[in-house]
């Protein structure tokens, strides 16, 4: 109980002295007995209700005893008891609040204008800065998040750049070098969970040493250790927190207990905790990755993993990078003649883990935050500009308050109260908007940005915006003060609502105010224009395929159920059933799905290229995209075939044959026809030369934006004869001008029916698979789209304000005009002239920013240029559009000024 | 007669002094415990009103038995102007309960 006296004893302060005077010591007491009745009634609910209750006694009491004093004061006109300053300034503040609250009140237009700006310009800083500071400012998750780098390899004369490492590379770089504390690695796919039903998450297969190297141990059960990742040891995994809550319900007993990964029995040894991750590949599940030495030497050309390091204490990224250029130069002692890294032709590269994290959409990122802070610079000016149309119509009152022995500095405090109130409005409703942007955000598109499962709102940024707005609050409500400069107040008075010196400058700022606005919406309307139209080129670039009516789902066979004759069996039924489906044009399959995927750049021998010939002369023989297709893919997919024929059912058991894309003719034939020649793709000794057949019109597989990279088809049902092996994971492709919802449902019973084991996974139309592949242009598209669209209705608020307050301001003159023969055009081109002057200014100004700051969207767009005409001409013709309305209902209320009724009031 | 009426809370303190010389928390738990809980003086309108009631010379301090314990709190009587108003206020409410009773508000089972 004592802490609720506690409580009580700080609330009673507020009240007056001979209140708590009269209660002495019982007055905490009193307020226990009040809490307790309301207990003994309604239990926990309704102590709560009776602290607001007790509340609300403090604040009435406060108000009413202040009453009762000056009634007694007045009645008894005995002297009243001194007061202490800071009862006098809490009865101050009291009364402050109260006026600034009524005053607001008084005129609602205002304050929801006002109330709003703010608002929108703090919810949307605080939602942008908070994915910002979750996505780039935050450490990792890690301990000691900085010491963390990412090791890549890179192929200079292939352009490849971030590229994976070879097993072998990784166990030496792990032996040799002296700056690391630890080196692990891993690689990431999926992998079959259970069998009925199955499931399939993303797993990482990681070397024991990754875990240590990350620093976070398991939740539950034991890390991987040294002897789980030697050949044919026993199958074990790790499971994420997110896996172990959705596949096994929490159940604390699942560690030591045998699940099938892959149709392979495994045991599970841990859990991880909630929202480990690496890279932000959201795993699911972890297993080791089996190093055999005994292998080593033939996985050379093997890049399949990613590094993480642990630089030792006290070791910086430079030193690092020295270590790694003294083991690139004689890395060649090791294995020569091999596929080693080397200074030249084969670098390793050391990148922090977080720059390599977050690098990709830092920029973009930050300029959301510049999007953003222009948004609440406009949104600030415009509170400004009402706060002073405000002071001047409020300058008489001041004028009298002061007459009648207002001090300044109690003007001041008031004037400041006001704005405070208006700044904690708007950070409530700001609050609320930033939160709701936020949850948005991470609805729409929570893959198109890395590290969202750490961002949540930022009460920093919410403070630190809310401090730009009431600083905006606070300088601009001061601007009535300036007005009552002594021997002014008699001027005020005098001055009933005409124009004077200061309302003049304070018009030119506010004029100001405005150019300011429409320039920075510009920009951002610019900005948004610019990368608005990039999207649409990015939409409209041919795919190379018809993506219309095609829906697709990925197939996994497990190797240890199904060989590779089998895996061609399997196929081939599928895609007769699927044919059978009525509606279902035709189907196919293909090991890579477009328009993005990851590259292959597998070694490909041309037959007409000479091997050892001397580096730098010829292209080197690596082939981008490597893809198993059926028969029918290419007419599955619409692809038009440039040169030759497709594959043909002949070719099911004839002869080896290929297929390539235009860029692979290009590449390695140039003026060529490639028809006819000869292709050996890199499947190890004894593989026979491929014929190739066709040329296919190029596809795009790395992404829309990029180019279409060189491309060799192969027919899998040729394979497992020519190679010894088939494609195990295949996309189908299904043309049906049947919706998927239709069609889905068969597939799965299809599914079922041939394999109840396997999973579908990744059952999506074409489009959406498009859509995907362009998240991140989207999200930001749309982002901006969004800002600008926000600052353009704000500085349209602005203008729209000023022209407003200049018709008022004007209405004598305006008057006096039109008595004086003044016809109604020429009123409305007054006020009109004015609004199009401060509007083609800041339009002038604004495009003059655009122009210098566009430059840095330079590589966010796709083939427009950052100064493009068209959309620069567009900006224009918007923005002007918007000023013209804004302008045009006040010069409409200017013609409807009444000259009589103007002259006749003064 | 007065047809105006009393304060609620006014008379609910007036009432706790009727019967004895109380202090501020014995006021508050005998108008507690005579409404089962229902009616509750906040300690600032309690506190706000008595200091009222004692300007209107309606109450008066007294003192009370010596206090076994330090701090020993104010206590109240009603004066003879109080005593008059706390029973002029009953007597209106009296009648209206009359005429309620007459126009049979309580129903007929109830006498």
């Amino acid at each position: 109980m004592s802490a609720t006296r506690r409580m009580y004893r700080g609330l009673a302060r507020l009240l007056p002295r001979h209140v708590r005077e009269e209660g002495g010591g019982d007055l905490e007491l009193a307020a226990v007995a009040c809490l307790e009745a309301a207990r003994a009634r309604r239990g926990r609910p309704g102590v709560t209700v009776a602290w607001v209750g007790l509340v609300a006694d403090v604040a009435f009491t406060a108000v009413a005893a202040r009453r009762d004093a000056a009634r007694s004061r007045i009645l008894a006109s005995s002297a009243a008891p001194r007061r202490g300053v800071i009862e006098r300034m809490l009865d101050n503040l009291r009364k402050d609040l109260r006026f600034a609250v009524r005053s607001l009140v008084r005129q609602p237009g205002f304050t929801l204008v006002t109330v709003l700006t703010l608002a929108l310009g703090i919810g949307a800083n605080t939602a942008v800065f908070s994915v910002l500071n979750g996505v780039i400012l935050r450490p990792l998750p890690y301990p000691q998040p900085e010491r963390l780098v990412y090791i890549t390899s890179q192929f200079p004369t292939l352009d490849f750049d971030q590229f994976w490492v070879s097993p072998p590379e990784f166990v030496e770089y792990r032996e040799r070098n002296q700056v690391m504390a630890s080196v692990g690695a891993y690689s990431v796919g999926s992998a079959t969970l259970g069998s009925d039903p199955p499931s399939r998450p993303v797993r990482a297969q990681v070397t024991p040493d990754l875990l240590e190297t990350l620093g976070v141990p398991p939740m539950a059960g034991r890390p991987f250790e040294a002897a789980d990742s030697a050949p044919g040891a026993a199958p074990v995994a790790i499971l994420s927190w997110e896996l172990w809550q959705r596949g096994f319900g929490g159940d604390r007993d699942v560690v030591g207990r045998d699940v099938l990964i892959n149709n392979v029995s495994t045991r599970i040894v841990g859990v991880m905790p909630a929202g480990f991750d690496v890279h932000d590949q959201k795993i699911e599940l972890w297993t080791p990755f089996i190093i055999d030495p005994a292998q080593l030497p033939g996985r050379r050309g093997n890049h399949l993993l990613y590094l993480i390091g642990r630089l030792a204490p006290g070791v910086t990224m430079a030193q690092a990078q020295a270590d790694l250029e003294r083991q690139l130069a004689d890395w060649q002692t090791l294995a020569p003649n091999s596929h080693t890294p080397s200074p030249d032709r084969h670098r390793l590269r050391i990148d922090p883990l977080k720059e390599d994290m977050v690098g990709s959409v830092r920029r973009a990122l930050v300029i959301l935050q510049a999007a953003v802070a222009f948004v609440l610079l406009i949104a600030c000016a415009n509170l400004a500009n009402l706060l002073i149309a405000r002071a001047d119509t409020r300058s008489r009152e001041y004028a009298v308050r002061s007459a009648l022995g207002a001090s300044r500095g109690r003007i001041f405090v008031q004037l400041v109260t006001e704005g405070l109130v208006i700044a904690v409005l708007a950070a409530i409703v700001g609050t609320g908007l930033a939160w709701a942007g936020l949850t948005a955000l991470l609805t729409v598109n929570p893959d198109a940005i890395p590290r969202t499962a750490e961002v949540s709102l930022d009460w920093m940024v919410l403070g630190f915006t809310l401090g730009v707005a009431m600083l905006t609050a606070f300088v601009f409500g001061l601007v009535p003060l300036a007005h009552l400069s002594k021997g002014s107040v008699g001027q005020a008075l005098k001055d009933a609502g005409g124009r004077s010196a200061a309302g003049s400058v304070r018009t030119g700022l506010r004029s100001m105010l405005v150019i300011g606005e429409v320039a920075l919406a510009v920009m951002l309307v610019a900005g948004a224009g610019l990368l608005i139209r990039s999207f649409v080129n990015l939409m409209q670039v041919d795919l190379g395929f018809d993506r219309a009516q095609l829906s697709t789902f990925r197939v996994v066979l497990p190797g240890n159920a199904y060989d590779p004759p089998a895996q061609v069996a399997f196929y081939d039924r599928l895609l007769g059933e699927l044919r059978a489906i009525p509606g279902v044009t035709s189907a196919a399959l293909t090991s890579g799905l477009p328009p993005l995927r990851s590259v292959d750049a597998n070694d490909t021998d041309f037959e007409h290229i000479p091997n050892n010939r001397p580096p730098g002369t010829q292209p080197a023989e690596n082939v981008d995209f490597w893809q198993g297709i059926s028969l029918d893919y290419v007419d599955t997919m619409g692809i038009p075939v440039v040169e030759g024929r497709g594959f043909e059912r002949p070719d099911l058991q004839g002869p080896p044959v290929a297929l390539v894309n235009e860029t692979l003719a290009r590449r390695f034939f140039e003026d060529r026809s490639p028809i006819g020649a000869h292709v050996k793709p890199g499947f190890g000794d004894g593989t026979p030369w491929l014929t190739i057949v066709g040329v296919l019109k190029d596809v795009k597989q790395g992404g829309v934006d990029s180019g279409a990279g060189t491309q060799l088809f192969l027919l899998n049902d040729q394979l497992p004869r020519v190679a010894g092996f088939s494609y195990s994971q295949m996309n189908v492709v299904v043309r049906s001008p049947l919706p998927l919802d239709a069609l889905a449902p068969q597939f799965r019973r299809i599914m079922h029916g041939l394999d109840a084991a396997l999973p579908i996974v990744n059952m999506r139309t074409m489009d959406e698979v498009v859509g995907e592949s362009v998240a991140r242009p989207r999200f930001l598209t749309l982002l901006l789209g969004v800002l600008a669209a926000l600052a353009l209705a704000l500085a349209a608020v602005g203008t729209y304000g000023i022209l407003s307050y200049l018709v008022t301001e004007r209405r004598k003159e305006i008057g006096i005009r039109m008595a004086l023969g003044a016809d109604r055009r020429q009123v409305l081109g007054l006020v009109l002239g004015r609004g199009l002057l401060l509007s083609g200014l800041g339009l002038a100004a604004g495009l003059v920013g655009a122009t210098a700051l566009t430059r840095v969207l330079a590589n966010l767009l796709f083939n427009v240029t950052p100064t493009d005409p068209v959309t620069l001409g567009a900006v224009t013709v918007v923005i002007a559009a918007v000023a013209l309305v804004a302008c045009v209902i006040p010069a409409f209320r200017a013609t409807r000024v009444n000259p009589i009724a103007v002259l006749r009031n003064g | 007669m007065s047809a105006k009426p009393l304060p609620p809370h006014w008379f609910h303190i007036l009432l706790a002094l009727a019967g004895s010389d109380r202090h501020g928390l014995g006021i508050q738990q005998d108008v507690l415990d005579r409404t089962g809980g229902q009616v509750r003086l906040w300690p600032g309108m309690l506190y706000r009103n008595l200091h009222r009631l004692r300007e209107a010379g309606l109450i008066e301090e007294t003192a009370g038995p010596p206090a076994p314990e330090a701090g020993s709190p104010r206590y109240y009587r009603l004066t003879a102007a109080g005593r008059r108003l706390c029973r002029d206020e009953a007597a209106r409410l009296a009648d209206l309960v009359a005429v309620a009773r007459e126009r049979r508000v309580f129903g007929k089972g109830r006498p």
